[in-house]
């Protein structure tokens, strides 16, 4: 038996996930997350001997505070963007919001885990674990805004706040801190790309794009309404197949996404 | 050519061997010059014959040429008292009990600030006088002598007040400014290597302060040292690297909010770091690096103290109700993917161990 495989090529096709507007917000808060990481800790551990080498090779704190400074900025204008971009979007989009339809998915994902039924949860464009994320995450970045904001400037929060909100905002940003490192190095980053589907790293974030077989399987309900959705317009070249679609475009019939496909993996 | 390689031959090869034992020998002498310096110099000035050695007294070692160079010893104190064999000579004690190290470094001497002051200068003219040995009264009103101001303040102060002939606990003049304690190793201020440089000041203290059996006796029960490394001030100071320059450490160290010279109890209202009864004078405190200050900012200064339920509950139980919590969210997103893991991760061996169980049947 030979090793050489040819594949034919063929055309991807892909769903658009997240627009412009969502990744340029991700990046932002990545890269600000990324910096803020890396000047806060050493501060948190300032007796290791690590700290030290670290703040030396940015030739001191003062430096690493200027930079933690602005990273807190561009997160602070990235959230309150967001917030805005949220509430000013039209149509007003709720799919964010926990849904009664969140506890079902609940249910058949951890019969899925603990293999009492061969069934994949069917998801909506978000998962009951992409709303825990954002739900964890959001307010937690808000907590780390409003101790950060009062350290920053504890005489003038003094000026409206009680004394004891500075001692108590520090002890709050420390242990917040490690919570948002921890849930995004481990919680975060195993549930977006240690899925099944997209191993080892989904792209999807960047780029937007996420192909349409992994769409049809990832968030099968969405993708129905997608399809429904696009089903009249849709035109495809020949050799490409869309699950839930005829070969050859609408035309001929419909036929339901292969919802229930048991699959190989997992 | 053959011929003349030949003809030079013993005498050649006689060459190379020699060569080779010189370079053995220079390799084994640079190297060890270079490993044992300090030992090197040590013995080279021991053999040294140059300086001036007083009759009589030729056993202790002459001073380095290089070293003598660097400070000042008109009357040759150092011909015996550089003598390392005295540093075990412990003949006369102070009255409390502490000895007098008859011995003097000179590799100290060379980085003292007081190194072109004669030996005399601060000990008498006849230094073989022992009835008023140096203690740290008399050694502090020695430094007083010159430094007129300091010597005034540190009388007043807690460090100054406290200081008799039978109680040296507190410190003196040398215990902040010598590294090593000795009068003969001062440094100066602005030195990153001196003890009371900002990036060290804590430390020394520390050598103290941060010795509760010693500072029990003083009624100071606060952990000051390791509650200033926790603050942002003490954090800045220590993650600041080695090199920084005296800007670049501008942030309140122990003597910014205490005084050095002139330290006081906090419970004497003086303006220095406050008062245990109010908060007035912790303002003024405050306010001389923060202007801005108001009284909401003092009150939420835990000072040296840990954070307590009496004196902070909001604090206290709001910063421990939320390290709970975010130890419980965090610990429950861990426990989720672990188990995600330990599942997947199951299925995948099985199905390898399938995988390969039917690749060896076929």
């Amino acid at each position: 038996m030979g090793r050489i495989i040819v594949e034919e090529p063929r055309v991807n096709v892909s769903i658009t996930r997240f627009d412009v507007q969502q990744r340029a917000q991700h990046i932002l808060i990545i890269t600000s997350f990324f910096v803020l990481s890396i000047t806060g800790i050493p501060l948190k551990f300032s007796d290791w001997q690590a700290s030290a080498l670290w703040m030396a090779i940015w030739h001191g704190p003062e430096n690493v505070r200027i930079a933690h400074h602005w990273a807190a900025w561009v997160m602070i204008a990235t959230c309150a963007y967001h917030l805005i971009y949220s509430l000013t979007r039209r149509p007003f989009s709720t799919e964010m919001f926990p849904k009664p339809r969140d506890i079902v998915d609940f249910i058949d994902d951890m019969k899925h885990t603990f293999r009492l039924s061969k069934k994949h949860p069917q998801f909506g464009r978000y998962s009951y674990r992409n709303k825990m994320a954002y739900w964890v995450v959001y307010p937690g970045a808000v907590t780390m805004i409003v101790t950060g904001l009062i350290l920053l400037f504890p005489i003038g929060a003094t000026a409206h706040l009680p004394g004891w909100s500075v001692p108590l905002s520090l002890m709050i940003h420390s242990d917040a801190s490690i919570l948002a490192i921890g849930w995004i190095l481990f919680v975060h980053m195993y549930y977006a790309h240690f899925s099944r589907l997209t191993m080892p790293f989904d792209k999807s974030v960047i780029t937007g794009k996420v192909p349409i077989e992994r769409y049809a399987e990832e968030f099968p309900r969405e993708y129905a309404m997608i399809v429904a959705a696009e089903r009249p317009t849709l035109r495809l070249p020949k050799d490409v197949s869309v699950p839930g679609l005829h070969p050859h475009g609408a035309s001929h019939g419909v036929e339901e996404p292969a919802l229930e496909e048991p699959v190989g993996e997992d | 050519m053959v011929s003349r390689y030949r003809s030079g031959g013993s005498k050649g090869r006689r060459g190379a061997v020699l060569l080779l034992v010189g370079m053995a020998l220079a390799v084994v002498v640079v190297s060890g010059g270079w490993l044992f310096a300090g030992k090197a110099s040590a013995e080279a000035a021991t053999t040294d014959t140059t300086s001036v050695i007083p009759p009589g007294r030729d056993k202790g070692p002459a001073p380095d040429p290089d070293l003598a160079k660097m400070f000042s010893d008109k009357k040759n104190c150092l011909s015996c008292h550089g003598d390392k064999s005295l540093e075990g000579l412990m003949t006369i004690k102070r009255p409390d009990g502490s000895p007098i190290v008859l011995y003097v470094d000179r590799t100290g001497l060379a980085g003292t600030v007081h190194r072109y002051k004669d030996c005399t200068s601060c000990h008498t003219a006849d230094p073989h006088d022992k009835k008023s040995p140096l203690n740290k009264i008399s050694l502090s009103a020695k430094c007083g002598s010159c430094h007129e101001y300091e010597y005034a303040q540190y009388k007043d102060s807690v460090h100054g007040k406290i200081q008799s002939a039978t109680n040296s606990d507190a410190a003196t003049c040398t215990d902040c400014h010598s590294p090593t304690g000795s009068p003969h190793n001062i440094q100066r201020v602005l030195d990153p290597k001196s003890s009371i440089y900002p990036k060290n000041v804590a430390a020394t203290c520390a050598k103290c302060h941060n010795n509760p059996q010693l500072m029990g006796q003083y009624g100071i029960v606060e952990r000051v040292y390791s509650s200033y490394m926790r603050s942002f001030h003490g954090k800045s100071i220590e993650l600041s690297p080695d090199q920084s320059s005296i800007q670049q450490l501008d942030t309140a160290t122990c003597v910014s909010c205490h005084g050095s010279h002139n330290t006081h109890t906090i419970s004497t209202g003086d303006g220095t770091a406050g008062s245990a009864s109010g908060t007035d004078d912790l303002l003024a405190t405050c306010k001389s690096c923060h202007p801005e200050a108001g009284p909401e900012f003092v009150t939420g200064f835990l000072g040296h103290k840990d954070v307590n339920s009496k004196d902070e509950p909001v604090v206290y139980w709001g910063g421990k109700g939320f390290k709970y919590f975010s130890r419980f969210m965090l610990g429950f997103g861990l426990l989720t993917v672990a188990t995600s893991v330990s599942i997947r991760s199951g299925s995948y061996i099985r199905r390898k161990l399938k995988r390969g169980k039917k690749g060896s049947e076929e």
